[in-house]
């Protein structure tokens, strides 16, 4: 289960997120951690497309 | 402030080289999280390559905050995410700089971020996340659908 606050305010409320956003974030979590290994590594990001459907975007 | 660095595109993201000879990957993941309701939106995440021993370059923060202001010039109607990892027990670290990173490239003050931090109650781990947008393009509520939570404090 995830819950949220927001780490700027001393009062606010901790809050559990619905299940779609936390299957979102948990994802997210998941790629950043491999891509990291994957750079550390040196190794052809490309591959995880294929392998975990990690699409790269070029929005600049 | 200094200069930024020169950006070039390479196997699908982008790339720049220090004074000092490092690389730094900037990377944008494209998820299909607001896709339902309408938006892109991507996760956002710059490294450098290999394990190289880091050293303050004040050249760096101008790139990173060149990158992000291009990006919502660019696409005024996407969500952009930074996730910190706890897997270093840095993330409160990380999510301070690019919190004074992100008052640089915020300067219009069109552009909102909300600071989360979520505790992931099974593994007893803690992440910090900001999604940050264009209050001009996308209402409140679209994050609020997200989270299927209320959103009472953001920071411009």
């Amino acid at each position: 289960m995830y819950i949220i606050t927001n780490p700027d305010k001393s009062d606010a409320q901790p809050k559990r997120i619905g299940a779609k956003a936390e299957s979102f974030i948990k994802k997210m979590i998941e790629d950043k951690r491999i891509i990291r290994t994957y750079i550390e590594e040196g190794k052809d990001l490309s591959e995880l497309t294929q392998k975990r459907g990690i699409r790269f975007a070029k929005p600049l | 402030m200094q200069n930024p660095y020169n950006l070039r595109e390479e196997d699908g993201d982008f790339v720049f080289i220090t004074d000092l000879g490092l690389e730094y990957r900037i990377i944008f993941q494209k998820y299909n999280a607001f896709d339902d309701l309408g938006y892109y939106s991507y996760e956002f995440s710059f490294y450098p390559v290999g394990k190289p021993e880091t050293a303050y370059d004040a050249r760096v923060k101008p790139t990173i905050v060149n990158s992000l202001q291009t990006f919502f010039n660019q696409n005024p109607d996407s969500i952009l995410i930074y996730i910190c990892d706890s897997m270093d027990s840095r993330a409160r670290e990380r999510s301070m700089l690019f919190n004074r990173w992100f008052r640089d490239a915020s300067s219009s003050g069109e552009i909102i971020k909300l600071n989360r931090k979520i505790y992931d109650t099974q593994n007893d781990l803690v992440y910090y996340f900001a999604i940050v947008f264009n209050q001009n393009y996308i209402p409140i509520s679209i994050l609020e659908a997200f989270l299927e939570t209320e959103i009472e404090n953001y920071d411009k």
